[in-house]
């Protein structure tokens, strides 16, 4: 492996890492936004059922 | 101020008093210590020479997890009995109580010291001797700096549930530097009769004093019954 | 909404000043004669490095916040700036390896610079793994607290100790002026990575509590309709 190789090497461990992680927090952003629509809808349901 | 002193004074002799009638932490750091030497010793020097300075690398080992031990052995007396609460509702200075932990700390890691140091003398055939002093006098700096470190993440960590590998995760990434620049000044000293350089001893005095007072000054924010 | 797009605005000027760099290593920084390609490494080293420190500075300032007003925004972003600190720090590690590997052809040596590095690491990725060993959430906030101000404390000593490691290859670099100017070039987006991430996980962190909070309601709520149709006093 040549010096070039190993420069290629280098900055694609780095943009994986760092984007990577970037990549990760935007996909659990968009899970906590469906998850936050989700607790907005209506808990009500389920009391009437209790009342039988 | 002799207040304080006094308060330190009957601290530790309560604790070593509790440690004496019982004598199970010191009896265990001194077998964990050893057998930590025996499978390095086994490991490494069984048929060769082992060289001089990896002596203090060995022992850092032994004192290391021993050393923890200790730290979660000392706090763990006050989980009996509501025993913490006790002490924080007695009107004492609680720098004092961390200061008197330290100090029992200290004391068990030296009996630890004065049994498994000779012992790996011993197996490993190491040629101390001709650089008693400066051994004696780095590892001590060492360890004080490591025992600050400790004695305050063990009542840190001491309410939680898993204690031991929890606070030497904690420790020895804090404690590093000071295993670095003994394990230096000893190579140089083995290697080459060096003396420990005024450099080396200050940064070691300098991590004990960080980290003694800044230990200090947190202490009572980490205590909780 | 204002938050998304400024949000997504930000994003996107980092991501192409991150491309144009990396192009401006390609087109216009030149070689460095001793080292060769394998130097410019650097570009990316150097800037990373330095913001791994801010990222630290950011866990001892929160850990000092939260003991000082003991809210949870302050714990949020400590532990949001403790996870940047190691993911950053393990970046520079690894460009560190590969450049060794290169130039000297190991792997690994105890050089000072290499050795600083793995502790920095140690020291960080230990924060961030001993968080979720410790359940209450408040007791986890202040051993935190406290670790990341030791562990901050612990930097200049880990420097000064790494000196006493025998310097095999001592590495200094005389930078021309096109050089300097991509490194400068470089900070920018690094920069912008690193404090965008740590306010990306922050705002996570804040969401995250507040949904659970939310739900920690819903259930009390369920609770005493339970106990009101049971009859029992609500």
């Amino acid at each position: 492996m040549n010096g070039e190789q190993y420069l290629i090497m280098a900055y694609v461990v780095g943009v994986v890492v760092l984007w990577g992680y970037g990549a990760l927090l935007w996909l659990e952003a968009r899970a906590m936004t469906r998850a936050e629509s989700n607790a907005s809808a209506p808990a009500a349901p389920a009391a009437p059922a209790l009342e039988e | 101020m002799i207040r304080t002193l006094t308060q330190i004074g009957l601290l530790v002799g309560k604790d070593l008093k509790i440690e004496a009638r019982g004598r199970q932490t010191i009896g265990l750091v001194i077998v964990l210590g050893i057998l930590i030497i025996v499978v390095l010793g086994m490991g490494l020097g069984a048929g060769r020479p082992v060289e001089g300075f990896a002596a203090t690398a060995i022992l850092w080992v032994a004192y290391l997890f021993g050393g923890v031990l200790c730290f979660e052995k000392t706090m763990a007396v006050e989980r009996h009995d509501e025993a913490l609460a006790g002490l924080l509702l007695a009107p004492l200075d609680r720098g004092a109580i961390f200061l008197a932990k330290l100090i029992s700390n200290l004391v068990l890691i030296a009996a630890l010291a004065l049994v498994v140091t000779p012992v790996a003398i011993l197996l490993f055939r190491f040629d101390i001797q001709a650089h008693v002093v400066s051994f004696v006098v780095v590892m001590a700096l060492g360890i004080v700096g490591f025992a600050a470190v400790g004695t305050l993440f063990a009542a840190a960590v001491s309410s939680t549930r898993l204690q031991g590998g929890l606070l030497a995760m904690l420790v020895f990434p804090l404690s590093l530097p000071v295993v670095i620049v003994t394990t230096q000044l000893m190579r140089r000293q083995f290697e080459s009769g060096e003396a420990p350089s005024v450099g080396g001893l200050a940064t070691l005095v300098a991590f004990d004093l960080i980290f003694l007072v800044v230990s200090w000054l947190v202490f009572e924010l980490v205590l909780e019954p | 909404m204002n938050r998304t797009i400024l949000s997504w605005a930000y994003w996107t000027i980092t991501a192409l000043l991150f491309a144009a760099t990396v192009a401006m290593l390609i087109v216009y920084t030149p070689t460095e004669r001793t080292m060769g390609p394998v130097q410019k490494i650097f570009y990316l080293h150097l800037p990373v490095a330095i913001n791994t420190f801010v990222a630290c500075f950011i866990v001892f300032v929160a850990s000092i916040g939260y003991l000082w007003q003991r809210t949870m925004w302050w714990d949020d972003l400590a532990s949001s700036a403790g996870k940047v600190a190691a993911l950053f720090c393990t970046v520079v590690l690894l460009t560190g390896m590969i450049w060794g590997r290169n130039a000297w052809g190991h792997w690994w040596t105890w050089s000072p610079r290499l050795t600083f590095s793995l502790v920095l690491w140690l020291l960080y990725v230990v924060y961030v793994l001993i968080r979720p060993s410790i359940e209450s959430p408040q007791r986890r906030a202040v051993v935190s607290a406290v670790y990341g101000i030791a562990a901050f404390a612990d930097v200049p000593i880990v420097y000064l100790s790494v000196k006493f490691l025998p310097d095999i290859h001592p590495a200094s670099i005389a930078l021309e002026p096109a050089m300097k100017l991509t490194l400068l070039a470089w900070f920018i987006p690094v920069t912008m990575l690193c404090l965008g991430l740590v306010r990306a996980r922050h705002v996570l962190s804040g969401r995250q509590r507040r949904l659970e909070a939310r739900h920690r309601a819903a259930v009390a709520d369920a609770d005493e309709r339970i106990l009101h149709v049971a009859g029992e006093p609500a």
